[in-house]
């Protein structure tokens, strides 16, 4: 919209008199208006001042549309509204009383001409105005759509608005006809108008600074329970990645070792959310390793998402100081509008089936078994029959059935023709079926929501509540959420103060059990099972099995009366439960009080309370603990028992409770001046004061029961006599931590806009000041501050009429952003534990005393260009940025003799730079509708520090372990892979083509040996969001991309590359492609089993060679969904305001993937089940308002 | 409102901003972080045996304890650092490898100093305790710097110690002082003053082993006068210490029972752990030594027909596991033994008698332990009690020192032949090899200290 020279009166505030009066003022009566439809006016000062009406006039409810009360209302005293956007209207004197006046030459102009909408139909009631300084002519078309506008003063162009189209503006030049057509307005693609920092909302035009925004209708198209999914891709620049629960805007700024934290800062409602221990921060409470169970935690209530601000740039984030370098997150949570209560209500509910087994990377049985053969054959495993010579029975691992079958012809206890038929059946069996059904199950969620919103005279309010609960395919496991939201306002004293209030209350609950994720490991020690290990036999009874010892050991113990030894996952699932509990509590509270009609102060205060309690429970029927107790039971001298571990279940506890409270005074000031009022300051000025602290214990009960809830006391220094004849130590389990720190911070943010938002100054400085130890206040305050400048060409002349560029704009900041180091300092830093055996409190010395230590600063640099063409239907917002990280902390090497061998210094610089890139598009807006959302990120980053040059150890490369000057941080370098030898082993290209065996020493290659293969970290990301709708159906697909990275995949893990091997044997499936004999190196690159030397080099050299270096780009088809809005017209009659249905899909896997070797690049790292990316999900969401 | 009004809010505001204490209001103690400033936190530094017990272990596999010819399973197990070492090679570590010991031990000096440098101004402490907190860090940094001493610099030769290079002599905590080495007799000054002034200040008998006592400061002093070839200083320091009444434990109750863990271990009076451990396998002359009743056979030493093919190293732990670093500090039996030379070097044979079977009494079960005699040593008597020193710290560091020092004894010194790799090396009494390489990369920061002659 084009922004108009009038005071914007909100009337929400009028007061509203006695009904008995039979004349009210117009301007009380549209109070009334907007306190019963939230509608907002504008009008020229003084312009309704002496207009009255009847008070009959004035609705009482919502029956009739705001439009017929408003023709009511403002017809009669010869006013005009003119639609501006939803809900807003501005509103003119009526000119077309001029009409019958004598002769034209009195005015400037006169202008006619017809308004049809799209489809020839001319439209009635359409407003036309001119535009142009302060004038304010204006009539509406008649009833065949025709006008005529006789103009008193100059005008450039007039403007035609009606209700749901999108209005136009046409110059008029020499012209005295117009004919317009007008199109509807589409609200799919709307723009957020306000863009908020937390400390105040910003009208996004007077923001010179890089904004992302998400609205709740985005987030509400997504029904993911997890909020990472439901924003991915919606912001160019912000890399949102679910699977590790993290979020990166703009790339990381630092590759230091100060402790400088990565996440951005996320603000709810003002206040940044309570910090975790570990200074981060996160919005969902899914555990990032696969033993959390993967079941989703929300910590924020997606519904109760009003909008989402992503701060990408310094003038955008710089306001909120020291933790902002790596951007900011702000949400907005709903509040209540001033109108009749409304109720709505949504569920969403999911299906997904488990990975598809087949698909993951293992042996089967038969190529399993091979492997073993070949080991036994070339003697990589000795026998475990007899016992060594130290121990007072035979304490060796049981082998595999497999293994154990070819020894027991070795023994002379089976024959070849018995050994090879148990082979082959074992080699026919598959067990993925078997984890398929007793081990896995379909994940599904579920989401209820309900809010009630409204309200009345002097006071708003929303509440809501919701539950969601997601159980894993992992059975046994599952996370609850429950959370609640009251938001408040009211308004006092004449609506002199005004107080928002809010209370959120947030429950997860979550439940994990490890029996799915053990048994789908490759370690048999921890119940890992072989690709033949089937879980229950024919006659549907658990196969159970000794891990500990070899069956007749371990039988011969529990002949004795040692507890059951044997161990089947399936009954695993029931014994160890770990239950983990979180309440979260946020209240705050926002008084602001009016100082004059351009000022107002507020007082603001935020309390965070975060209780968590675990309770871990291991039963005592549960593998672990029969093991444990197994291991320390012995016999006294009378043949009694003498349980030395106590006899019964393990319970761990941990407590957490931490608080935080903040507390802000904030002066704001909003003030227009100038000639009718075409400059505009906005100031804010505070100060802020904020305490975390946290109190955490933890410990370990044992012998416990759950029936009595009562455990077995110990010794924590004590020991006990265990099988083996000696002495295993208990030590104490419990542990306690107790902390609080403080920040202070002053603030300003000032913006100066000039000649109706043409030209925007902005600037911010805020001095920061944090507890941390060790550092002087002039190491920990420093100013952080920024500037920016907006040009709004589209405003100038030379550019009002171009038909080129409906909107064009230029915005360049620059600022800087600021890291405190948390590990490094003055003086000495020291930590203090406990001594757990001889309860001794202990010190040790983190950092030495560092005179040179200060702050890691980020310079932000940032050019933007917003520009609009065709009506605005397509738009691009640009940015180019530059970012120079100056001061970061590294730990360089230090002399020993000295006692450190690396001393933190911050002197290291990077530079990043990168583009993002939004486009929205209305392809389509007539009765097919089709919208078009593509965000690009692009980022890179290289180390500029000279002294990070040339390390001279390979594997410092390898590894990745260092940075390198002009190397971005997250590079990777792999040797050369020159093929396998003819004995199975290793080889590796030099620069000059030289063949390096697996033989040569690591020294036989050099760096320049090395192949720069490129970076871990996709530099261009984004998402593709297409929605196409017809009538009341809509249908989106939505695209996530990652391209221009590579990674390694993941061969061979556990190879047996030694004699006598011992431990765990990988089961990926190219161990099955392994060399066997002389000329299998024409066909793989699986180096081969071999008893000599060197296989370390020779499997690690594999491993980090270019040959299992693959590309990473891959595009993801993330969701398809279609919904259907059920007609207004048939609701009519029910209770229901609207009714909502959709369904989608979520995870449909690949549309294109670079890499040749048919691997989702995604889900390749890990080993075991996480390397299979999830099948499709299926949700069903229904959502209704009453 | 007036604008008047505003303004007089806003500086109202802006003034009690500025003027409020509110640096004060940042500046809070932190609990699990903090500095240096209460006696406590410095006593905290000593409690915590991450700080002091980790040292050092290439002594263990440098000395004639270990084969003069090792299976290549078991050198492959020790990895590349211990091979080098093994032949007393040129030089131990390449690229960035870290010399663990050096590190170590000059860490362990920093501490001290850190702590020398700020207890006596700490806060809410009586003098008593700062002078307690002060002595344990001497009695640390004797023990490091002898340590280092006898790895990094020359055999000491009362004769030219003055002369002879020592080491880089650290005793503040700063961290860009000078590195250039002082005279090696300049070196064993600091430990004797270190020692001499802490004993005053130290109990008799720790609280726990891992704290430095008055017995301990005198088993350190009796073993440096040794090294210095002070011997009648030493003799006197053995007495104090054995004044002070020091278990030796009989051995024969730990045949059924469980050896006492490090810090119950009443024989270890100040703990130190070797950083790494050594398996073996054992030199069968070593093993030659001892009696077959001896039952320090049984219980410190233990074959393994695998890896590394003959008698290995176990005393610490007697389940089982090899896998543990070996003890190195400051032993009761030490103080027996170093008399016991004395005496020796003094010819006092039935003092020396004496001493041994003190010890040897211990070390046999009560059915099988015969007396030592006159006769039995009186072939040569100090030999004998280098060899029951050779049995009684079978895996310790100790053997390494007395080779060095044997050396300037004439034939007590034998030299040593190894082979590794098809790499043969033998080490004579005047080898520049008994003498550690400094780590290249420690050079490389700091030339000024230079290298060992090689």
């Amino acid at each position: 919209m084009k922004p108009r020279l009038l005071v914007l009166l909100f009337c929400l505030f009028t007061y509203a008199g006695g009904y008995a009066q039979k004349k009210v003022s117009l301007s009380q009566a549209l109070g009334e208006v907007s306190r019963i439809y939230g509608t907002k006016f504008s009008y020229e000062e003084g312009l309704i001042q002496n207009a009255f009406i009847d008070s009959e006039l004035i609705p009482k409810n919502k029956r009739l549309p705001v439009e017929s009360v408003l023709k009511e209302l403002l017809y009669a005293n010869n006013f005009l509204f003119l639609y501006v956007q939803n809900n807003y209207f501005t509103i003119i004197r009526d000119s077309r009383n001029n009409k019958g006046q004598d002769g034209d030459d009195r005015f400037w102009k006169v202008i006619s001409g017809v308004v049809k909408n799209n489809e020839g139909v001319p439209l009635v009631g359409v407003t036309v105005i001119a535009d142009g300084y302060a004038v304010r002519n204006g009539v509406t078309t008649s009833s065949d759509g025709r006008y005529t506008l006789r103009m008193t003063d100059p005008a450039e162009a007039l403007i035609f608005s009606y209700v749901g189209m999108e209005p136009q503006r046409r110059v008029i030049g020499s012209h005295n006809q117009i004919n317009v057509s007008m199109s509807e307005v589409v609200h799919v693609l709307q723009d957020v108008e306000v863009v908020s920092t937390g400390y105040t909302q910003l009208p996004k035009e007077r923001a010179t600074g890089s904004f992302g925004t998400v609205t709740a209708k985005q987030i509400q198209e997504t029904p993911a329970i997890n909020i990472l999914e439901r924003i991915q891709g919606l912001v160019p620049g912000m890399y949102v990645d679910p699977r590790n629960n993290a979020i990166r805007i703009r790339g990381i700024n630092s590759f230091g070792t100060g402790g400088t934290p990565k996440d951005p800062l996320i603000v709810i409602d003002g206040f940044p959310m309570a910090e975790n221990v570990d200074a981060s921060f996160s919005l969902t409470g899914k555990g990032t390793t696969q033993s959390s169970g993967g079941a989703i935690l929300s910590r924020i209530n997606p519904n109760d998402i009003e909008s989402i601000t992503v701060l990408k740039d310094a003038a955008a984030a710089s306001i909120w100081g020291a933790k902002a370098a790596n951007g900011v997150i702000v949400i907005e949570t709903k509040k209540g509008r001033n109108m009749p209560t409304s109720l709505s209500f949504g569920t969403s509910l999911s299906m997904a089936a488990p990975a598809d087994l087949n698909k993951m990377d293992r042996m089967s049985s038969a190529q399993y078994i091979d492997l073993e053969k070949q080991l036994f054959e070339e003697g990589f495993i000795g026998d475990n029959i007899l016992k060594n010579d130290w121990d007072p029975f035979n304490s060796n691992k049981p082998h595999s059935e497999s293994m154990e079958w070819l020894f027991r012809v070795k023994r002379g206890t089976a024959t070849e023709q018995e050994r090879d038929a148990a082979l082959a059946k074992l080699a026919a069996t598959d067990n993925r079926d078997q984890i398929k059904d007793y081990l896995l199950q379909n994940a599904a969620s579920q989401q209820y929501n309900l809010s009630i919103t409204g309200g009345a005279n002097k006071s708003t309010y929303f509440v809501s509540t919701n539950y969601s609960k997601d159980v894993p395919v992992f059975k046994s496991n599952k996370a609850e959420s429950f959370t609640t939201t009251v938001n408040l306002t009211n308004m006092l004293f004449h609506d002199r103060v005004k107080i928002g209030t809010g209370i959120n209350y947030n429950y997860g609950n979550s439940i994990t059990n490890t029996a799915t994720i053990n048994a789908l490991s490759s370690n048999p020690y921890s119940g890992g099972l072989l690709p033949y290990n089937l879980l229950r036999d024919e006659n549907g009874n658990n196969i159970r099995r000794y891990l500990q010892f070899r069956p007749e050991v371990a039988q011969d113990f529990e002949k004795k009366g040692y507890l059951d030894w044997a161990y089947n996952p399936i009954e695993e699932l029931e014994t160890g439960n770990y239950d983990d509990q979180t309440h979260r509590l946020r209240m705050h509270m926002d008084i602001n009080t009016k100082l004059t009609s351009w000022a107002d102060l507020s007082f603001m205060g935020q309390w965070q309370r975060e209780m968590n309690n675990q309770e871990n429970i291991d039963d005592v029927d549960s593998y672990s603990l029969r093991n444990q107790i197994n291991q320390g039971t012995t016999f006294n001298d009378r043949g009694n028992y003498v349980y030395g571990y106590p006899l019964g279940g393990r319970l761990g506890i941990r407590n957490y409770n931490g608080s935080q409270y903040m507390f802000r005074t904030q002066l704001n000031v909003n003030k227009a001046f100038g000639q009718a009022n075409e400059h505009n300051l906005n100031f804010l000025a505070g100060a802020e004061w904020k305490q975390n602290d946290y109190r955490s214990s933890s410990d370990v009960y044992l012998g416990f029961s759950e029936d009595t809830y009562s455990f077995a006391v110990i010794n924590p220094r004590g020991s006990y006599t265990n099988i083996y004849g000696w002495s295993d130590y208990f030590s104490s389990n419990a542990s306690i931590a107790k902390n609080r720190s403080r920040a202070l911070s002053y603030y300003s943010n000032a913006a100066f806009s000039t000649f109706k938002g043409k030209y925007v100054f902005s600037g911010s400085v805020r001095f920061d000041d944090f507890t941390v130890v060790g550092a002087s206040r002039g190491q920990r305050a420093k100013p952080l501050w920024s500037v920016g400048g907006k040009w709004d060409a589209k405003k100038e002349t030379f550019l009002k009429d171009a038909v080129w560029a409906d909107a064009l704009g230029i915005r360049i900041t620059y600022g800087v952003n600021g890291t405190l180091p948390q590990s490094a300092g003055r003086v000495i830093v020291i930590n203090t534990s406990n001594d757990l055996i001889s309860n001794e409190v202990t010190a040790d010395i983190v950092s030495p005393a560092n005179k040179q230590i200060s702050w890691e600063k980020v310079k932000t640099f940032n050019i933007g260009l917003d520009y609009g063409i065709w009506n605005n239907r397509l738009q691009f917002n640009f940015d180019y940025y530059t970012k120079r990280s100056s001061d970061i902390i590294y730990d360089f090497p230090f002399n020993p003799t000295y006692g450190w061998t690396r001393v933190k210094f911050n002197s290291s610089t990077m530079e990043g730079n990168g583009i993002d890139l939004g486009v929205k598009a209305t392809w389509l807006q007539s009765k097919v509708k089709w919208n078009t959302l593509f965000n690009f990120g692009y980022n890179t980053n290289k180390v500029t520090d000279s002294r990070f040059i040339n390390p001279t150890r390979v594997l410092d490369y390898i590894n990745a372990s260092v940075p390198i000057v002009d190397n971005p941080t997250d590079y990777m370098y792999a040797y050369r892979w020159a093929g396998l030898d003819n004995q199975g082993r290793s080889q590796i290209y030099k620069q000059n083509g030289e063949i390096v065996s697996a033989d040569a020493p690591a020294t036989a290659l050099t760096v320049d040996d090395l192949v720069k293969v490129g970076r871990t970290t996709p530099p261009y990301f984004g998402g593709l969001f297409n929605t196409f709708s017809y009538k009341d159906f809509t249908f989106g697909v939505r695209i996530s991309y990652e391209l221009g990275h590579v990674l390694r995949r993941l061969s061979v893990q556990n190879y047996p590359d030694y004699a006598p091997y011992s431990g765990a044997i990988g089961l990926q499936s190219d161990l099955a492609l392994r060399w066997r004999k002389p000329g299998d190196e024409a066909i793989t690159n699986v180096p081969g089993l071999s008893r000599e030397g060197y296989q370390y080099n020779s499997l690690s050299r594999y491993a980090n060679s270019d040959a299992l270096v693959i590309s990473g780009s891959n595009v993801r088809l993330q969701q398809i969904d279609l919904a259907y809005n059920v007609p207004f017209k048939t609701l009519e009659n029910t209770p229901f305001k609207s009714v909502n249905v959709s369904g989608s899909v979520r995870n449909l896997g690949l549309i294109w993937r670079k890499n040749k070797d048919g691997i989702d690049p995604t889900y390749r790292t890990l080993n075991s089940y996480s390397n299979l990316p999830p099948s499709p999900t299926f949700f069903v969401t229904l959502n209704m308002s009453f | 409102m007036k604008i008047k009004n505003i303004l007089l809010y806003s500086l109202v505001i802006s003034g009690a901003l500025l003027t409020s204490s509110c640096r004060k209001y940042v500046e809070i103690d932190q609990n699990d972080k903090r500095t240096l400033k209460t006696t406590d936190d410095y006593r905290y530094l000593l409690n915590n045996k991450g700080n002091f017990e980790s040292s050092f272990v290439l002594p263990l596999i440098t000395s004639d304890n270990i084969a003069a010819d090792v299976a290549l399973s078991a050198s492959l197990a020790w990895g590349e650092i211990y091979q080098r070492a093994y032949l007393w090679n040129d030089y131990f570590y390449i690229d960035n490898q870290q010399d663990i010991a050096w590190n170590n031990l000059y860490k362990h000096i920093y501490i001290a100093n850190e702590i020398l440098a700020g207890v006596m101004g700490s806060q809410n402490g009586s003098d008593a305790q700062k002078l307690n907190i002060a002595a344990e860090a001497r009695v640390h940094r004797a023990f490091a710097y002898f340590s280092l001493a006898n790895q990094y610099a020359p055999i000491y030769d009362p004769t030219k110690a003055s002369s002879q290079q020592g080491l880089p002599l650290l005793l503040t905590p700063d961290l860009f002082q000078s590195l250039s080495r002082v005279p090696l007799s300049r070196v064993y000054e600091q430990i004797i003053e270190d020692l001499n002034v802490a004993i005053e200040n130290l109990p008799n008998f720790p609280t726990f082993n891992y704290h430095p006592s008055k017995i301990a400061a005198y088993a350190l002093l009796a073993r440096v006068y040794l090294t210095t070839r002070n011997f009648e200083e030493s003799g006197r320091y053995a007495d104090l210490a054995m004044a002070l009444d020091p278990t030796v434990y009989n051995l024969e109750e730990f045949t059924a029972a469980t050896y006492p863990r490090l810090i119950d271990d009443k024989e270890v009076l100040l703990s130190k752990l070797s950083a790494g451990f050594i398996r073996g396998p054992l030199n069968p002359d070593l093993v030659a030594l001892y009696d077959q009743n001896d039952l320090r056979l049984k219980m410190f030493v233990g074959t393994d027909p695998n890896t590394y093919k003959g008698y290995v190293y176990i005393k610490p732990q007697s389940n089982g596991n090899f896998n543990y670093n070996a003890y190195i500090g400051l032993s009761t039996p030490e103080i027996y033994l170093n008399r016991a030379e004395v005496y020796a070097r003094q010819n006092n044979v039935s003092k020396t008698l004496e001493m041994l079977n003190l010890l040897r009494k211990k070390r046999f079960s009560t059915s099988k332990y015969v007396a030592l005699t006159a006769a039995d040593v009186q072939a040569d008597l100090l030999q004998y009690v280098m060899d029951e020193r050779r049995r009684e710290f079978v895996g310790t560091d100790l053997r390494w020192y007395d080779m060095r020092r044997l050396t300037l004894d004439g034939n007590y010194f034998k030299p040593v032949t190894r082979t590794l790799n098809g790499k043969s090396y033998t080490l004579q009494a005047n080898s520049p090899r008994f003498v550690y390489p400094i780590n290249q990369e420690v050079l490389t920061l700091n030339p000024e200290i230079g290298q060992n002659p090689r």
